[in-house]
């Protein structure tokens, strides 16, 4: 359980990153996968991460949660509450995850132990946390939580095995496990990509409801533009390891300031649009993570490329109040507006 | 679940009974059964007459089968070569190899889903890449040298310290003095090396599966969802990744038991022990049709019914089977 | 139309095909215990088919002279020693190497033809041929396998050529695994989207199953293959070890351990080496399909950013 004081009591960010970085040694290599990344969320606020696989973004994840493979470079900050996570012992760590900090995973199917039951795992998540509770005590504080994200006869239900839920139910599952110790903050790692349309709506539903009642802070990754829209306050565009553009939904959707944005919004059909009008992809490949591009990651496919972009690495900087950009030619973009 | 056992158990039958023609055909083209008996000068004309009747020799092979059938489902499996009941002989042969196989299959199963795990844990160090080698070498060893190896260490040994405790030859000395101590310490003396030989053989295979069974688990979502839970690495470990990674092994042992009862063949020969490997060979040179027969008999429906109980169990084990 | 689009779809898949092997072969190259096992298993096999020109003598020369080694431990001349009559050992592991080559290779090919056949025919068709082939492969695999090869081994004893008779019993025995496998794959493939494109453009069941499910298998099958072949080589071993195999004059090494075992204490020479070579040959064997698999498809840890 967290402090006395729930999360809107905090001042400023409950979760701050500072030039994160990343990197694991693979056989073919150095992976560089977040080179220097910076976002914060603070309570009652839902930041969304988009950006393409390769992009760094879950790896950053993982970087918050901890739970990175072995063999993983971790350097940068990452304040949660103002204490550093990075470098702190695991114990301490640990005690932070799934009671602070909680993440829910993509895939609902796989990510739930088929061989327990489904209130088992959850009261599982409460025991850690909670050493005197008893199992009966758990167990039943878990089919409360069930019923909390909507599943029908949750008593029933807590005693049954995975493969008896559909996937809309495993993900709500996964949700109630993640709230039961009432985190801060709440990661979600492309909660609705392995669901049908029909469901990711009940579920992004269901994580705003969580927000309304607790007032946790949400860092909801994704590479849906729908979804980031529907549901998120900021935004922050992650590409090759490194952030191209952040600031709140509308200015960044609305106005991007950085040709990859641009290139993504672009790519989208629009009801809006001639239906005969050609998609417009962004052309050339993603980057490697064993040599990235040189200075700005993008330029090998960016349209507005000039000598500067090979050469100068573009720093994240300000352009209009909390929205920045790290592209040489942001302003320039603001003429060159998609329709 | 009921429903499950009983159809496996349904579809077995049949299973079994084809198995049986197969193998009855293949005993029946494999040789003359009263070739032995002819060869020899001291056996008199009416011995021979007998057993071709009692072998039904002069009919055709389809009703030689079926009434050697009708006697198989009530339990007569006929007599051998020398009038003694082919019932009784495969007991004691069975009796015999069980006690080598039981003893193995326990010892096997421990050390190996043991290393196996630990391999997983500490996958590509120094233990992992021993234990990994090891297995292959074990792997590519023909049994039959393992064992005659073994044996040649055992007197080496026995030599070196001037003791006669590792004996290789038979399951027990013919006349053992002094009481319940020096019986079983003899008994000992011979089980150890033949056990040796299937344990490490049988071990080389386990704790390569299990390696494998673990390393899957460790890197699964849910095994991840747990951490992320904030478990212990311990709990991690022992509540989600072993629990899981030990279900497959069962359903390999209950196989390979199953397999074992007609697979020490080798074993028994090189060690002496009387059970069904030596009776194999032994009733295959003499001709010895009947005993063939229901050693084949008996093998393959071991083979089938392990193979049953293997499913049983990993049912049991896994709830996605139990309510399928 | 239809032409074009197949010569296309053909030039498509020849490309993919080539730059795959490519990137398995250097996979396979970075496994450096399987590497050095490849050549491990050169060395053996060229020293085995070398024969008289490496050891000085013949398998079956026995030698007249009265003051000859007889049972004699290595020397300079007799590498591996001689043995009661003689004859010079390390000839005579030779010799029964290059049939326990020969005997393996020919079960590993044997073994897989009919495995992958079956199974791919199974995977692909499925419906009633499926379960046809597969009760076929479970009533197999009920069969004790040593048991019937001394059973119907022993009919061949006396005839010459017992060595290719053996080769077929374990063969015939030796296939279902590989049939499982290939099976598996076939059902795969089936749903993948090269399959429907072949048949959308009118492609024939027969041809699709030949030219796009059965080399999709080949890494599956040529690894099973590297397996049946070390465990065609134990089986052979095994039946000559018990007298059953390939019979004398005709030398192999599990006849030659099986001389060897009673006199194992005292002439170890006669004993270990034909093991040796069993053993070593089989490693690399083992080692080279460990490698093989890792190199047809990699398990990584999954990093996904």
């Amino acid at each position: 359980m967290t402090g006395a004081e729930g999360p809107r009591t905090v001042d400023g960010p409950l979760l701050e990153v500072s030039d994160l970085e990343v990197t694991f040694r693979s056989p073919d290599g150095l992976v560089q996968a977040v080179r220097g990344v910076s976002f914060s969320v603070s309570a009652g606020e839902v930041l969304g991460i988009v950006g393409e696989s390769g992009s760094g973004k879950s790896v950053s994840l993982l970087a918050v949660m901890g739970l990175l493979p072995a063999g993983a470079k971790v350097s940068g900050s990452i304040r949660y509450r103002g204490t550093e996570l990075v470098g702190m012992p695991e114990p301490q760590r640990r005690r932070l995850r799934g009671n602070d900090i909680a993440m829910i995973f993509q895939d609902p199917m796989t990510a739930l132990n088929p061989v327990l039951s489904v209130g088992f795992q959850i009261a599982e998540a409460i025991e850690v946390h909670e050493p005197g509770i008893r199992r009966e005590a758990a167990m039943v504080k878990a089919a409360e939580m069930l019923d909390l994200v909507g599943i029908p006869n949750a008593s029933e239900r807590a005693r049954q095995f995975p493969h008896e839920f559909s996937g809309g139910m495993l993900q709500r599952t996964m949700i109630a496990m993640a709230i039961a110790n009432n985190p801060d903050v709440l990661i979600a790692d492309e909660p609705t990509t392995a669901l049908d349309v029909t469901i990711q709506a009940q579920i992004l539903e269901l994580l705003e409801r969580v927000q309304d009642t607790t007032g946790s802070a949400i860092l909801l990754v994704t590479h849906d533009l729908g979804v980031i829209a529907g549901m998120a306050d900021r935004v922050t565009v992650m590409y090759a390891g490194r952030v191209a553009e952040t600031g709140e939904v509308l200015d960044v959707f609305g106005h991007p300031r950085h040709p990859y944005t641009l290139g993504l919004l672009e790519s989208l059909p629009r009801l809006d649009e001639d239906a005969r009008s050609r998609l417009v992809p962004i052309g050339g490949n993603p980057p490697s993570l064993l040599h990235p591009p040189p200075a700005c990651p993008f330029h090998p496919r960016c349209r507005f490329a000039e000598l500067i972009c090979s050469q100068e690495t573009p720093l994240l900087r300000p352009i209009q109040g909390g929205h920045q950009s790290a592209c040489h030619f942001a302003e320039r973009l603001a003429e060159v507006r998609a329709s | 679940m009921g429903g499950f056992v009983l159809r496996r158990a349904v579809m077995a039958i049949p299973l079994i009974g084809l198995s049986s023609f197969v193998v009855f055909c293949l005993v029946a083209v494999s040789g003359d059964p009263l070739g032995e008996l002819r060869a020899n000068p001291n056996v008199p004309r009416e011995t021979i007459e007998l057993r071709r009747q009692q072998l039904n020799l002069d009919e055709p092979l389809l009703e030689r089968y079926g009434l050697w059938l009708s006697n198989a489902v009530t339990g007569d499996f006929g007599k051998d070569v020398r009038g003694r009941e082919v019932t009784e002989r495969i007991a004691a042969a069975a009796g015999v190899t069980l006690r080598l196989v039981v003893g193995a299959v326990v010892v096997a199963l421990l050390l190996g889903v043991t290393i196996g795990v630990i391999a997983a844990l500490r996958q590509y160090s120094g233990f992992d890449y021993v234990s990994t080698f090891l297995a292959f070498v074990f792997f590519s060893m023909p049994v039959f040298w393992l064992a005659a190896v073994l044996k040649d260490v055992g007197i080496r040994v026995n030599d070196l310290f001037d003791i006669n405790f590792f004996k290789t030859v038979g399951e027990k000395s013919v006349s053992v003095d002094g009481g319940w101590l020096a019986t079983w310490s003899d008994r000992l003396g011979h089980m150890v090396l033949p056990v040796l030989t299937l344990v490490l053989l049988q071990m080389a295979g386990w704790s390569r599966f299990q390696r494998g069974a673990m390393l899957e688990v460790l890197n699964a979502d849910y095994v991840r969802t747990a951490k992320a839970k904030g478990l212990r690495k311990r709990q991690v470990v022992l509540r989600h990744a072993l629990r899981n990674a030990l279900i497959p092994i069962v359903t390999l042992v209950a196989i390979d038991f199953g397999l074992l009862i007609s697979g020490t063949v080798i074993t028994e020969t090189v060690y002496g022990w009387d059970g069904m490997g030596r009776l194999l060979t032994n009733s295959v040179i003499a001709g010895d049709v009947n005993v063939v027969q229901a050693w084949l008999l008996l093998a393959a429906t071991a083979v089938v019914a392990f193979n049953l109980l293997a499913d049983i169990v990993y049912g049991y084990l896994d709830p996605r089977i139990r309510h399928g | 139309m239809a032409e074009r689009a197949t010569t296309d779809e053909m030039a498509e898949f020849g490309v993919e095909v080539r730059s795959h092997w490519r990137l398995v072969l250097s996979r396979f190259a970075h496994h450096r215990l399987a590497v050095a096992a490849v050549v491990v298993l050169g060395v053996l096999v060229t020293v085995s088919f070398l024969g008289e020109t490496l050891s000085g003598h013949r398998y079956d020369e026995v030698p007249l002279d009265a003051d000859a080694p007889l049972s004699a431990p290595p020397s300079a001349d007799h590498w591996f020693g001689t043995n009661e009559l003689g004859v010079d050992v390390f000839s005579r592991v030779q010799r029964g190497a290059q049939r326990s080559i020969q005997v393996g290779f020919l079960i590993a090919v044997f073994a897989t033809t009919l495995g992958s056949l079956v199974g791919a025919v199974a995977g692909f068709y499925r419906g009633w041929v499926d379960t046809v082939l597969m009760r076929i492969t479970d009533l197999f695999l009920t069969i004790p396998t040593l048991a019937v090869l001394i059973v119907v081994a022993n009919r061949f004893r006396t005839s010459d050529n017992s060595w290719l008779a053996i080769v077929l019993v374990i063969s015939g025995l030796a296939w279902m695994g590989v049939a499982r496998i290939v099976r598996g794959v076939a059902l795969s493939l089936r749903e993948r989207e090269f399959v429907e494109a072949a048949r959308a453009v009118g492609l024939p069941n027969r041809h699709i199953v030949m030219r796009h499910v059965l080399p999709n298998c080949l890494g599956p099958i040529i690894v099973a293959g590297t397996l049946a072949m070390a465990g065609g080589i134990l089986a052979e071993a095994a039946l000559s070890f018990l007298g059953f195999g390939i019979q004398p004059p005709d030398v192999s090494l599990g006849g030659l351990i099986a001389v060897g075992v009673p006199s194992a204490g005292e002439r170890w020479w006669l004993f270990y080496p034909p093991g040796m070579f069993i053993v070593l040959f089989c490693l690399a064997i083992n080692f080279i399909g460990d490698g093989l698999r890792d190199a047809f498809d990699p398990q990584q840890t999954r990093v996904r950013a």
